[in-house]
């Protein structure tokens, strides 16, 4: 099922590239055609994507039985924990340039200690993750800026 | 000679060789945790090495490749849990020896067959490197690209999954190498009036957000272990005996892990599982393999220390990545405006023979860091690999962010992170992705010579290097499809 809508979604997409390509203007002198490697590959990835639809189609036959009980919300649930850690990173990344290296790093890790760790009420838990988050940005910064001379967001 | 004299100038100084004693020591504690693939350790190193000199950032990450390959070992052999890829096959026998109450021979027998891996393969290394170097020096662009559609095939065939999905994968990869300005002829391509874009995207943050940030999160619900520390040593004349009467085994595993090596794509993870395979059909005993003989473990161990040497090849010769941890070496090249292919070795010598001086020095320091240090990794080896995915993740936004100082590419990870979650959940695999990704810019700019030079496609046929690698492509890609008809006829008829 899976793979069926993995290719669905890749021929749908190749066909969108392709039409990009036609509002390309790739005319040039020399008689190259700038567009001709990428239209080939999108041609490649669609078959391909035809050719996974169709195996996956077959296996499906022959398994008997569609998996129609697929649930949105349950396969959200399942995933919840991943989706939060992506959503934490892109705050991360656009908090980056707000508020610098030191603080938004210092917030993210002290989320994601929060949700992935889990110290819980255990006081002494936090503060040891805590001190961690702070002393392991700081040094981070410290050792980059200052040592190795690479530019971090500030 | 003399280039090797350079090399051995260039590593032998109190500051490189530290760099990369921590390397090593870095990698073999990323190696003991299983959940952490050497590929995020790379990604760790990877922001130090761009502060440093070229030779002390490429020792360092080479420190941390061997050391990561070998670290593996550790858990395989005394809990049944390879701690990377590469030591799956370790766990067959290496596991069952060590519940049979040996589990410092084990130990001992994977550490000296890594050791020993290493080093063949960096002797191989030093003097094919350099042959196939001046051979491609002779190529013209029909022979390159020839060489990057067998590379892009290899990887693509090679996987473990089923073909289709392989070549999926490798031809999306190019699909992304293709944003941005061609590379001849100037026309802008899927920028979408991005100024970013125009540049392209550069393959570390993809590389870093397709490898490591993926696998962060499909590791999130991996439990810590809790290994007891036993008595783990073992008398080294009793080892030297087992090493002495497993030389064929030795020199064979080592022999197929820098084959293995060698093909784009193919690393330590194939490697293990094909000698410790080969050893078996070789064996006098096949039935004892997989309860604990000495012959399994140093036929995967040694192979997929041999395959990092086996790796480097492609890298030093041609500018084709043997895996992802080499691609992640190359990328550190470049940051350092080095590009390797056919004249990295003429035009920096001193730091083209410096690595494979500082290969075979981490094989030592390998060696003399686990032989030490067991009971201090088996102790990290407790650490759940999520209590360091927060760390992590700092660590692949400084990776990324600092390749061209934008936060643009520290997006580029993180959209590729997703890409990458999505590809692993569907079971389409990423190596050939990543090596799209790095090859599709050459592979495009050496077709469109060979066109601007005389248009005749079939030149790229009838000239006789090219025409032998399209070929072999071709094969690389007919050949499971009839092995699949042929177990299809044989399933049938039985």
């Amino acid at each position: 099922m899976k793979d069926m809508i993995n290719s669905v979604f890749l021929i749908c997409l190749m066909g969108f590239l392709f039409y990009q390509t036609t509002l390309i203007d790739a005319e040039s002198r020399s008689g190259l055609d700038a567009l001709l490697l990428p239209r080939m590959t999108i041609g490649i990835v669609a078959l391909l994507s035809i050719i996974l639809f169709i195996q996956s189609l077959i296996k499906l036959r022959q398994e008997e039985k569609i998996k129609a009980n697929f649930s949105l919300a349950k396969w959200i649930k399942q995933n919840k924990e991943v989706f939060i850690v992506f959503i934490s990173f892109g705050v991360y990344v656009l908090l980056l340039n707000q508020i610098g290296f030191i603080f938004a790093t210092i917030l993210l890790l002290f989320f994601l200690t929060g949700f992935i760790i889990k110290p819980g009420r255990n006081k002494k838990r936090w503060l040891m993750f805590s001190i961690y988050n702070v002393s392991f940005t700081l040094f981070i910064y410290y050792t980059f800026t200052v040592i190795l001379k690479v530019i971090l967001p500030k | 000679m003399e280039g090797i004299l350079l090399g051995v100038e260039a590593i032998l100084n109190f500051k490189t060789l530290f760099i990369l004693f921590i390397g090593v020591f870095f990698g073999v504690i990323i190696g003991a945790i299983p959940g952490f693939t050497i590929a995020m350790g790379v990604v760790l190193a990877l922001p130090f090495s761009y502060g440093m000199d070229p030779i002390n950032g490429i020792a360092l990450l080479i420190g941390v490749q061997v050391g990561g390959n070998s670290g593996g070992l550790i858990t395989a052999c005394l809990l049944g849990i390879p701690g990377t890829p590469s030591a799956v096959a370790t766990t067959f026998d290496g596991y069952p020896m060590s519940r049979n109450g040996e589990p410092g021979r084990a130990l001992a027998l994977g550490l000296w067959a890594s050791f020993i891996g290493t080093i063949i393969s960096g002797i191989i290394l030093i003097i094919l490197a350099p042959m196939l170097a001046k051979w491609a020096l002779a190529f013209g662009p029909w022979e390159h690209f020839a060489l990057m559609v067998f590379g892009l095939c290899a990887v693509a065939t090679l996987n473990e999954g089923p073909l289709v999905k392989g070549l999926l994968s490798v031809t999306l990869g190019i699909l992304i190498s293709f944003i941005g300005i061609d590379p001849l002829l100037g026309i802008e391509r899927f920028t979408y009036g991005f100024r970013e874009l125009k540049a392209g995207l550069h393959f570390l943050p993809v590389l870093i957000g397709i490898f490591a940030f993926s696998q962060l999160l499909g590791d999130l619900n991996r439990d810590s272990l809790k290994p007891s520390i036993r008595n783990l040593t073992y008398p080294r004349l009793k080892l030297l005996k087992d090493l002495m009467t497993s030389k064929i085994n030795l020199i064979r595993s080592a022999l197929i892990g820098v084959f293995v090596g060698i093909l784009p794509g193919a690393g330590g993870s194939i490697a293990n599982i094909l000698s410790y395979d080969q050893a078996k059909r070789f064996s006098k005993r096949p039935d004892k393999y997989g309860t604990g003989i000495k012959e399994g473990i140093i036929a995967s161990e040694t192979a997929n220390n041999s395959s990092q040497g086996g790796a480097l090849i492609p890298m030093m010769a041609f500018g084709i990545p043997g895996d992802a941890t080499i691609a992640m070496l190359m990328g550190a090249l470049m940051i350092h405006g080095i590009q390797p292919g056919p004249l990295f070795i003429d035009n920096s010598p001193a730091l083209a023979n410096g690595i494979y001086i500082a290969f075979l020095f981490s094989a030592v320091f390998m060696l003399l860091i686990q032989s030490r240090g067991i009971p201090l990794f088996l102790l990290i080896s407790r650490i759940s690999a999520k209590h360091l995915t927060p760390t992590i993740l700092v660590f692949c936004a400084i990776g990324s962010f600092s390749v061209n100082n934008r936060l643009f590419d520290v997006w580029v990870l993180f959209i590729f992170g997703i890409i990458g979650y999505w590809m692993t959940k569907s079971n389409i695999p990423l190596a050939p992705f990543i090596l799209g990704v790095i090859l599709g810019p050459i592979t495009e700019k050496n077709f469109q010579m060979s066109l601007s030079s005389d248009p005749n496609l079939l030149l790229f046929l009838t000239r006789p290097i090219s025409g032998g690698l399209i070929l072999l492509s071709v094969v690389l890609f007919i050949y499971p499809l009839i092995k699949k008809m042929l177990n299809k006829r044989r399933e049938l008829s039985t």
